[in-house]
């Protein structure tokens, strides 16, 4: 029978297909050769890593395998560090005894994933990928701080994250992640039109009016300003940002009863009317209620918009000419606006990160811990950054070389200096839902500011209690 | 076979009776603590879980109704023979093989103001619509997009039906000099009355607890204008992490579901197809 049908395959198939099987190798190769020195050069990095972790990881001779499960967040995230862990595998698992292997998950539901893993207790992955909700994952995780402590298992330091990135990793005072990755919202707007970009509030509203063509019938911008108004827990943070930048109560750890309490005062008050006003008087889109990440890089990448409040990842897409190509060079980033006091110039926003910790139901810690404690490196960092992902280093983002790879660092910079820790609360993703909600509420005048704020602060302040 | 009905259909039931008795987070889920009937006390009392009901009771109506009416005369339509009707009858049953989340996102680009197509056309023609700014342009979005995705549900099986019907009825009433509107009413309809009722069920129920396309074109706001109860259920559980008031939740929607799903399957029972 296996006979007859082996003699059945025709032999012009069979010539096709070893045809397609010697071009692709032919083809596979060509690329090979033409990759391989951009390739070497991006090994420079690790080899220097290599170099360093030997020296100080490992003692004496290989020792026996162990395999560790490393779960990263799918996307420009993974993408990098797959790699990375690639060239750890080659080069540092015989002296580590370590082998890491990546895991993934689908990108949208990556975090509820993790969530009921952990609540499983589930021993794998040995390293999760988390994120600012760290708060209402921490008992499942593993507190960092006697390892790091100690000497014999890290020889390294974490002195050159950003304070305020490595306390997003905090819960009650202990560590639970290191920030690989850090994330905040910019003012985006069009350096074309505004050869500065505000630097305060009524600046901002002042820029949306002249760049609204119902009150300036020359502007080039349909809008002046996109509002990101959906109500979509998130979206709380722009808002926030403004207040805090306004003199507000920050939302860092150990404020949040503050903060909810300070909901009702004339600052927040002002700056959701402020918010309101633009809406209802057009200087942000009909639509803009409606509003979140993709709906308000489309508005400025149609070149409609003049400024918006965004998260620092949309910069990648602004700038790209094939994304965006109306407007691909015309786009500066700039802190949230804030305001002069005893005339300086006050700014103040949020930080929040993405970054991995170690699993407490893990079997293989001592093992997890050594991969674990090479990512935070400098090296690592810096080799993270190079291949797309970001990073909480200070150190690494006022590297020049970190600066000329990424052209978006020198305008992230100051923001990040100029930072505070987004809460770690396990309510806090409730307490951001109630606000983006009763914000939304005003935005379509369902409510008055005050109203909106006022309720706000009542369920907010309810559910911390609870 | 057995084992596997208990694990997937009696444990989560049993779970989740367990889950309302308990304040329950991701904190003490292993240690929750018993509160009796708290959590139900706390959904009855809650005015966004009535105000939710109130919006999917408001949905379930407007879109079904809508549904049923566009499947029946697209199925009319389609019941007498002409050149390319099987292609339109392809075309229609296309958006139901489109995930829910997937279409929500597909309608949301179509209708941007700055990329979608439909607001390109409009203003083609000077006519400058913006889809998502109020409650009134948001609500006839969600239906149109909904009526779009499962009107081809309801027309595939009434058009099924109708080609099913025995003839004879049809005919003697058409030859006894009754009108096709006359033949519609007192001879197809009552035929059909069935399947309509079947059909009326499960769009009822399906649109009852609509979530995705919802909270992907709208997120349940503005405000909470739009959050159906699915929304508002997945909102208490996954982003306020309450898993036990979630569970009561669910349970009071059941039984609330319970209710409408009465009328239905007496009708049915009427018809005698229970």
């Amino acid at each position: 029978m296996g006979m007859s049908e082996e003699k059945s395959v025709p032999r012009r198939s069979f010539l096709a297909t070893l045809g397609g099987l010697a071009g692709g190798l032919a083809v596979g190769g060509a690329a090979g050769w033409l990759l391989k020195p951009a390739e070497r050069e991006l090994r420079t990095v690790t080899e220097r890593v290599a170099e360093t972790l030997t020296r100080t990881v490992t003692v004496g001779a290989p020792r026996e395998k162990v395999t560790i499960t490393v779960n990263w967040f799918p996307g420009p995230e993974s993408d990098a560090v797959a790699p990375i862990i690639d060239w750890w595998n080659e080069n540092l698992s015989d002296q580590t005894g370590v082998r890491a292997e990546l895991v993934l998950f689908g990108r949208a539901e990556h975090f509820e994933k993790i969530k009921t893993l952990l609540l499983a207790q589930s021993p794998e992955p040995d390293i999760v990928f988390m994120s600012y909700t760290v708060g209402a994952v921490w008992p499942h995780l593993e507190p960092l701080d006697d390892w790091f402590a100690d000497p014999k298992r890290y020889p390294y330091t974490l002195d050159h994250f950003v304070p305020a990135a490595l306390d997003a990793f905090r819960v009650n005072g202990k560590l639970y992640g290191i920030p690989t990755d850090m994330n905040t919202s910019l003012l985006l707007y069009r350096k074309d039109l505004m050869p500065e970009p505000p630097k305060t509030l009524d600046e901002m509203v002042e820029m949306a009016r002249r760049f609204t063509r119902k009150y300036n019938p020359n502007s080039p911008t349909e809008y002046g300003f996109a509002i990101q108004g959906k109500n979509i827990w998130f979206n709380s943070y722009f808002w926030i940002n403004l207040y805090v930048s306004q003199g507000g109560v920050p939302p860092e750890p150990g404020r949040e009863i503050e903060f909810a309490e300070s909901l009702n005062s004339p600052t927040a008050i002002k700056v959701l009317q402020v918010y309101v006003d633009m809406y209802k008087e057009g200087l942000s889109p009909p639509d803009s209620v409606n509003y979140e990440y993709a709906e308000t890089n489309a508005a400025l990448a149609a070149g409609q918009v003049a400024m918006a409040l965004q998260w620092n990842a949309a910069l990648g897409e602004l700038r790209d000419p094939n994304k965006a190509p109306l407007v691909h060079d015309k786009i500066g980033a700039a802190p949230t606006p804030g305001r002069y006091h005893d005339n300086r110039l006050v700014r103040l926003q949020e930080i929040h990160v993405h970054g991995p910790g170690i699993n407490k139901y893990s079997k293989r810690k001592e093992a997890a811990f050594r991969f674990f404690a090479f990512l935070t490196t400098l090296r690592f960092c810096l080799d993270y950054l190079e291949k797309g992902g970001f990073t909480g280093s200070a150190a690494v983002l006022d590297n020049p070389k970190a600066q000329k790879m990424r052209t978006e660092i020198p305008e992230l910079a100051p923001v990040y200096k100029e930072s505070f820790a987004m809460t770690t609360h396990p309510d806090l993703v409730p307490m951001h839902d109630i606000l983006t909600r009763n914000i939304n509420s005003a935005l379509v005048g369902a409510k008055t500011p005050e109203q909106a704020l006022n309720d706000a602060r009542i369920e907010i302040l309810q559910l911390l209690r609870d | 076979m057995l084992i596997m009905i208990i694990g997937v259909t009696l444990f989560p039931l049993i779970f989740s009776y367990y889950m309302s008795a308990h304040n329950m987070t991701i904190l003490n889920f292993w240690n929750p603590v018993f509160i009796g009937f708290d959590n139900y006390v706390r959904v009855l009392l809650s005015t966004d879980f009535w105000a939710s009901v109130r919006f999917s009771i408001l949905f379930m109506f407007v879109a079904a109704s809508a549904e049923l009416l566009l499947g029946l005369f697209l199925s009319l339509f389609l019941e007498r023979s002409f050149r390319g009707r099987r292609v339109i009858v392809s075309l229609i049953l296309i958006p139901m093989a489109i995930a829910p989340a997937l279409f929500g996102i597909m309608i949301k680009l179509m209708l941007n103001e700055f990329i979608g197509l439909v607001p390109f056309l409009l203003r083609q023609i000077g006519v400058r619509m913006n889809f998502f700014s109020d409650f009134t342009t948001i609500f006839t979005v969600l239906i149109a997009t909904d009526m779009i995705q499962w009107t081809p549900f309801v027309f595939i099986i009434l058009y099924a039906a109708l080609h099913s019907l025995p003839r004879e009825p049809i005919e003697a009433a058409y030859i006894d000099g009754a009108s096709g509107w006359k033949v519609l009413r007192h001879v197809k309809i009552p035929m059909l009355w069935k399947t309509i009722t079947l059909i009326a069920i499960f769009r009822i129920m399906d649109s009852l607890r609509t979530f995705d396309m919802i909270y992907v074109l709208t997120g349940g706001g503005p405000g909470i204008s739009t959050t159906t109860v699915s929304i508002n259920i997945f909102k208490v559980a996954l982003i306020r992490g309450d898993f036990g008031l979630a569970a009561a939740s669910t349970i009071i929607f059941f039984y609330l579901s319970m209710i409408v799903l009465s009328f239905g399957l007496k009708e049915l029972r009427r018809a005698g197809v229970v």
